[in-house]
């Protein structure tokens, strides 16, 4: 009973494998998410770590608006007082990470989410959007910074050594954010510049 | 979702309501403070961990000499803003013009938070996240540390690493552009 109930399964297998419908994992074969084929998120989910601490439990997940949650992470990731095209380049450098995030959310220890509130991903504090930031998040809003492919991709950025050009980081794929603030006060560069500093091969598009 | 950009017109209305309504510092409290030609201010924003805004709450600002600052009440988009002499801390003197003040913020069916460290500069913003208060458990106050940028702390940092000859650590691996200093000081 137990040999032919297998036979049957084996002939089966060997039917779907011939008419070509066996799912076998193929990388290649996978869409590609991009700034054509992905809507930008209209919610973030944030888990919520005691004092902004990387290291600190999950309080809580937090779930917000997506243009909210860059208002509240620009001002604390670039400085409010900085130069306005630098927190523009900030603004798109955010936006792209969290973006890139909620295609690819995190469930571990019961909780589900896209980005945490700390330095891990960005540091981010309800709240606390500033007019002048809030104003580089608006004017870029419909601005992304991508690959010719439009892949969404995650610009990654660091402190960097405060009023410095910070040499290191150009051409890096990692934005230094005192950098960006050299090169837009001191070097009047714009923000398209400065993100073209930092990040080789990407451009801005419009969505 | 508001638009930010109402919000803070909105903000900038209540403020100047709030300062005919006498929300500004007393008299005595102001006249005690240090002398200082500098004035900030400090948006505070109280909202819950359910993301939204805690209207009314009564927040109450006190300075280092133990008095009370200022006191007033969050608006309709959970806000109150407040200015207040700027007396710079010398702690962040290689930082920038900033001094601390501490507040304790109340709300109705919210447990109490006080936060400490909060920042004086010519435009702070602190929000105050408050927990709702639970049946059967102990609801007791929380404390916070103010809003201190995170750059503003990494160069408070180095300003008094290098006042007293700390040495950096090794670069941290796989990690660009940050090693943090370490406990051992230059060799005189």
């Amino acid at each position: 009973m137990r040999r032919s109930t297998k036979s049957l399964v084996r002939a089966m297998i060997m039917g779907v494998v011939s008419a070509g419908f066996m799912a076998y994992p193929n990388h290649g074969m996978v869409e590609a998410q991009t700034v054509y084929n992905t809507p930008m998120p209209s919610v973030i989910r944030v888990a919520i770590r005691p004092n902004n601490d990387p290291l600190a439990p999950i309080a809580y997940v937090q779930t917000l608006g997506f243009q909210e949650y860059c208002e509240d992470v620009l001002p604390n990731e670039w400085m409010p007082s900085w130069n306005a095209q630098t927190l523009r380049a900030g603004a798109i450098a955010i936006k792209m990470f969290a973006w890139y995030h909620t295609l690819h959310p995190v469930s571990t220890g019961g909780w589900t989410y896209d980005v945490d509130n700390t330095t891990n991903y960005q540091q981010f504090k309800y709240l606390s959007g500033t007019t002048i930031t809030n104003q580089a998040v608006l004017s870029t809003w419909n601005i992304v910074y991508v690959p010719a492919t439009g892949d969404v991709t995650q610009l990654n950025y660091r402190a960097g050594i405060p009023n410095n050009p910070n040499w290191a980081f150009v051409g890096s794929n990692m934005m230094a954010q005192w950098g960006s603030e050299y090169w837009g006060r001191t070097a009047r560069l714009t923000f398209p510049n400065v993100l073209g500093m930092y990040y080789p091969g990407l451009s801005i598009q419009y969505i | 979702m508001q638009s930010r950009t109402s919000i803070a017109g909105t903000a900038l209305v209540t403020a100047a309501a709030l300062v005919t309504a006498g929300f500004l510092p007393t008299k005595a409290a102001a006249a005690e403070r240090p002398t200082s030609s500098q004035v900030g201010t400090i948006d505070f924003r109280i909202g819950s961990r359910a993301t939204v805004r805690v209207v009314g709450a009564r927040i109450i600002v006190i300075g280092d000499d133990g008095d009370v600052l200022a006191q007033g009440v969050s608006n309709s988009n959970g806000e109150w803003r407040v200015s207040l002499p700027l007396k710079p801390d010398k702690r962040f003197e290689a930082v920038r013009a900033m001094d601390t003040v501490t507040a304790i913020a109340v709300a109705k069916g919210y447990n109490e938070a006080v936060v400490f460290e909060v920042p004086i500069t010519a435009n702070t913003v602190q929000p105050i996240i408050l927990n709702p208060l639970r049946a059967n458990q102990r609801n007791e106050p929380l404390a916070f540390l103010g809003n201190l940028h995170r750059h503003d702390l990494a160069v408070l940092i180095d300003a008094y690493a290098q006042k007293v000859g700390l040495v950096r650590q090794a670069p941290v691996p796989g990690e660009q552009g940050y090693a943090p200093w370490g406990p051992d000081t230059k060799k005189q």
